[in-house]
């Protein structure tokens, strides 16, 4: 009965205020619940496309460079207890449309029932024909109007094939005969695959262990979830930093929660404080306002479950193309839809309640522990709530020496979480300090104002101290936004830059040619007849050559390249070091890191040919992949791997030749469906990739600020309420209306400038996190501090004129509620 | 516009005033065709039992609301005619409040509540005034500390020097000591009765005490909306 009259009835009553709490909870929850969604969804597209590749297989044999086809014989001896089948798994561009196909290279008649394909009975009898026929996904046909028996012209390692086009019965992979892919993708070398399909009626593991033994070390049999698994953990990293990211608009919340049940303590103390006289016991209001967070949190949690849901397509499709673009190119292929689980509506359902429960603590103790005497006695309206800050600087320090210490801590299973926990205690170190820094400067600068003349600035600073607790939530909150906006700014900033210049040491020559589908996991080795030719081609100075290739060092992802010039004396990428320097064997810093590897120490490398001994002379900084470069010099290379074929090379341009001209002559001379790309446009498109990854990033930080200013408005709506009383007194004493309203906006611009000037202490400690900590722990790469001065101005610019316009309506309110019932109500 | 020089004449009028709330059956009529004028300096004490209409009638005078019938003129502008902004100034200029409840600003500590009347009419000699002002009332002393220090009778007197430090022509007192024990009653009525003869300012009271009625050089009843003589 009481939660009805005192909370329920006066939620009801200021609806709109309400619904702005409720709103402001919902989008810190479903942020959460849609990056955990997108999240899950990116895994889950992992699970699609391996789920296709395997096709009912129990284990899947993979290794970091295709297996050759003479491996086979070796198996020849399990084939009684299992089926062995190859496959080839590519990625084709498609040079008419843009577009780019991933292409599975299987026998089509062998497995065209199992995989539901229909073929005539003349395809089944003496193979799918030619043009070879290309089974391709539904959506492709759609996008771009083609039709069953038309002919789509693909670039596979670097040359054009025309195929026949019929609809694949599955949508993630386009399906090709394996004789067709070898010959498309392998048309010089020895046949090799991209991997084994394995299916045994016995048991997969004693099988899986006789298959080891088989095959190269550097291959490995596993079953499909456990590539799976692999997978994702290499998105880990990424996961967890989006997550954490996500969790900031709630803890924004959170602090709106606690304001918004303070401020009904307040408002209804009267009510308390009768309830108390007539006998309600102090557990009993606790219980009350320990409900009415819970009841905010869970109807606002419940909306931003499905608010999550609804933004969790557009989330994913963002962490996709981050994940395509870094991770895995193929991730882009299947596309999962984005569903909402019975266990999202249980986390969101109760994170929300949680964080109902933990705001709503504190005003609702302060509500069971008022003194009725005190309450009730005539003028005790007057009495003001200035709260002890003196608590507030000894706590700080304790934070910010725990931020200190755990940012100290060493990463767990490459994942930065006391990193996390540093940036957390960062921002509850200047949360704490907040009531102590306003205790110390609302009034001072009150005096000064209201001294000065600036009789409304000067109220509304004394109207901000005089309420300082609620005043320090309000600045805590938006300061928090603030921070982590202008923290990740600067370590984005700074990492742009960092990369930016980067690319300018990387990247020495004038054009640059790859394979068309040349892509990060298959850099696709250049045609015989382009290396050829490459050499003569008239108005290049020098080519110089480099080679790329995925690999596996100890048992984790990595990528091997090596540089040589091809013709001249051809500009090779500068390396800075970060320790030691030139040598044999350089190794990027996540690799370093990622291994602990430094200048002078050993390890052995398992290679093709034999295991190769080898010592690091060099760590260079490196911005191209998370999961390690290691670069050898090409004598080292071909011992373990042979002779290295160019998957890209560089032109410079001779004395007198321009590069647009260089350019001209290449896609003249060099045959073949290749991409040339000079060095601007290069540079544009690393760092067009880089905006990409960090697209998703700014929506959140955005969604976050939006949360924080919502939550001004709605506790300057709750101010008027509260303070109609005083309006009226201004009025009573000659304040016009008018002056009433810019009193609210002067309030929400000096709110705004506190928030300001403390968000930047945040955003400073977090940039520092972030970058010398997160970073390093998560990805294995050192970032030079270059803050975006003006991006910065101008987002603080931007966040003070937001804050100020949130006051807009409140300050309308409060003309209206200034009147002399506001009085009587007293 | 309300000019800026006093009009001659009472500095309020009230002529066949009423004010009814609600609508239909519903309706109450707190105030039934008021007339009243009260002449500069002049004390006028209106008695009435609690609800009888008195604080209704306080807020038409002091132009803080618009009766449904009938005309006030405050310094001899009438009220109805007047904008929300020229009527604020010209409240800001005439009048001065003083509130059962004190209703001192919370935030604000004793010297920035008498303070406040000066700020927003952008008077000269702020600190000056302020302080001959609580010398007046006798809290000196109290000028730094915020409300919630005060007795009751220290935030009256407050509100009394308040109401009372811009030397309005006119001072609307509603119940001033309907929260005050006998003897700090007694001084707060003192206090009004004379720092208003020193001003010059009239003083419309309304009270339900008839003790702190014995200044006023004129009394009058209001009782159901209706305003006459007091019953002997």
């Amino acid at each position: 009965m009481f939660f009805r009259a005192l909370i329920a009835r006066p939620l009801r009553h200021d609806l709109g205020r309400t619904l702005l709490s409720l709103v402001a909870i919902a989008l810190g929850v479903a942020v959460v619940i849609a990056i955990r969604i997108a999240n899950r969804a990116a895994v889950a597209s992992f699970a699609s496309t391996t789920a296709v590749l395997a096709n009912g297989a129990d284990l899947l044999v993979t290794g970091p460079a295709p297996i050759p086809a003479t491996l086979l014989p070796r198996l020849f001896p399990l084939n009684a207890e299992a089926e062995i089948l190859p496959f080839l798994h590519r990625r084709a561009y498609d040079p008419e449309h843009h577009d780019a196909l991933d292409i599975l290279g299987l026998d089509l008649v062998a497995e065209a029932s199992q995989r539901g394909i229909a073929l005539s009975a003349e395809q089944s009898q003496s193979g799918v024909g030619y043009p070879p026929l290309l089974l391709v996904p539904h959506d492709y046909l759609t996008r771009h109007s083609l039709h069953s028996g038309d002919t789509l012209r693909l670039a596979l390692s670097g040359r054009l094939h025309a195929f026949t086009v019929a609809p694949a019965p599955s949508g993630d992979f386009a399906l090709l005969d394996l004789p067709d892919a070898l010959e498309a993708f392998e048309p010089n070398a020895a046949p090799t695959f991209d991997g084994l399909r394995v299916t045994t009626a016995g048991k997969a593991d004693a099988l899986a262990a006789r298959l080891q033994r088989a095959i190269p070390a550097a291959d490995t049999v596993s079953a499909p979830s456990a590539q799976v698994a692999n997978q994702a953990q290499m998105l880990a990293a990424f996961r967890a930093n989006l997550a954490a990211l996500s969790y900031v608009a709630l803890l924004v919340g959170l602090f709106l929660i606690y304001n918004t049940v303070s401020i009904s303590v307040v408002r209804r103390r009267l009510a308390i404080a009768t309830l108390r006289a007539l006998g309600a016991s102090r557990r009993s209001l606790l219980r009350l306002f320990l409900a009415e967070g819970a009841a905010l949190a869970l109807v606002g949690g419940a909306g931003g479950v499905l608010l999550g849901w609804l933004i969790a397509s557009r989330a994913l499709t963002l962490v996709q193309r981050t994940v395509a673009s870094l991770y895995v190119p193929g991730a882009a292929v299947a596309r999962p839809m984005a569903f909402l689980a019975s266990s999202d509506w249980l986390w969101g359902l109760g994170l929300a309640l949680a964080a109902g429960l933990l705001a709503a603590w504190a005003p609702a103790r302060q509500a069971a522990g008022l003194r009725p005497a005190t309450v009730l006695r005539p003028g005790a309206a007057e009495a003001a709530v200035r709260a002890r800050a003196a608590w507030g600087w000894p706590a700080s320090l304790v934070l910010a020496a725990a931020t200190v210490a755990f940012a100290r801590l060493p990463a767990v299973h490459h994942q930065p979480w006391f990193g996390f926990a540093a940036a957390l205690t960062a921002v509850l170190a200047w949360a704490a300090l907040t009531p102590w820094i306003l205790a110390h400067i609302l009034p001072p600068l009150r005096r000064v104002l209201l001294r000065r003349h600036h009789t409304l600035s000067g109220l509304a600073a004394a109207s901000l101290a005089g309420a300082l607790r609620r005043t320090a939530i309000l600045v805590i909150a938006v300061a928090t936004a603030i921070g982590v906006m202008l923290g990740v700014a600067i370590m984005v900033g700074s990492f742009r830059q960092t990369v930016n210049l980067w690319l300018a040491q990387q990247l020495q020559n004038d054009v640059f040619v790859q394979a068309a589908d040349w892509d990060r996991n298959h850099p696709v080795p250049l045609p015989p007849a382009v290396l050829a030719a490459a050499t003569t081609v008239p108005g290049a100075a020098s080519v110089a050559a480099s080679h790329t290739q995925p690999w596996t060092f100890r048992q984790q992802p990595i990528t091997i390249n090596t540089r040589w010039s091809l013709r001249g004396a051809a500009a090779l990428p500068r390396y800075r070091f970060l320790a030691g320097g030139p040598g044999q064997v350089i190794v990027s810093e996540p690799f370093a890191r990622r291994f602990r590897l430094w200048p002078g120490d050993r390890f052995t490398l398992e290679t093709p040919n034999r295991p190769l001994s080898l010592s690091v002379s060099g760590v260079f900084y490196d911005y191209s992949s998370d999961r390690g470069l290691l670069t050898l010099d090409p004598a080292t290379f071909t011992q373990g791997f042979g002779p290295p074929t160019p998957t890209e090379l560089g032109f410079d341009a001779a004395a007198g030749v321009t590069p647009d001209l260089l350019h001209l002559q290449l896609q003249q001379h060099l045959p073949g469906a290749l991409t040339f790309l000079d060095n601007a446009t290069l540079r544009r498109q690393a760092l067009g990739v880089f905006d990409q990854t960090f697209r998703i990033t700014y929506a959140l930080e955005i969604i976050t600020l939006l949360v924080a200013i919502l939550g001004v408005g709605n506790t300057l709506l709750a101010v008027v309420l509260e303070r109609a009383r005083e309006f009226a007194i201004l009025r009573f004493l000659g304040a016009t209306r008018t002056q009433i309203r810019r009193l609210l906006l002067a309030e929400a611009g000096v709110v705004a400038l506190l928030a300001l000037a403390i968000g930047w202490g945040m955003a400073m400690a977090l940039a520092y996190i972030l970058v010398r900590v997160i970073n390093v722990q998560s990805f294995g790469w050192t970032i030079q501090l270059h803050p975006p001065v003006a991006f910065l101005l101008l987002a603080s610019a931007a966040v003070w004129v937001a804050t100020v316009a949130a006051a807009t309506l409140p300050a309308r309110a409060a003309r209206r509620h200034a009147t002399p019932a506001a009085l009587e109500a007293e | 516009m309300a000019g800026t020089n006093p009009q001659p004449g009472p500095v309020v009028r009230a002529e066949a005033v009423s004010k009814r709330y609600g609508a239909g059956a519903a309706a109450t009529e707190a105030l039934r065709s008021v007339t009243l004028a009260v002449t500069p300096g002049e004390f006028v004490a209106i008695m009435g039992r609690s609800g009888g209409g008195k604080t209704t009638l306080l807020n038409l005078l002091g132009g803080m609301d618009v009766p449904s019938s009938g005309v006030i003129y405050l310094d001899g502008h009438n009220t109805a005619t007047l904008s929300d902004d020229a009527l604020t100034l010209l409240r800001r200029r005439t009048l001065g409040f003083v509130f059962q409840a004190f209703h001192l600003l919370p935030t604000l500590t004793v010297a920035e509540n008498l303070a406040v009347p000066l700020w927003l009419s952008s008077s000269a000699d702020v600190p000056e005034r302020v302080a001959a002002a609580a010398a007046r009332v006798g809290l000196t002393a109290k000028l730094p500390s915020f409300p919630n220090q005060l007795s009751g009778g220290e935030a009256q007197r407050v509100a009394v020097a308040r109401a009372l430090i811009h030397a309005p022509r006119l001072v609307l007192a509603d119940e001033p000591t309907g929260n005050l024990d006998t003897t700090a009653a007694a001084v707060v009525i003192d206090l009004l009765h004379q720092l208003s003869r020193e001003q010059g300012s009239a003083v419309v009271l309304a009270t339900h005490s008839a003790e702190a009625a014995r200044h006023a050089d004129r009394t009058l009843y209001l009782g159901d909306g209706v305003l006459g003589a007091a019953p002997a």
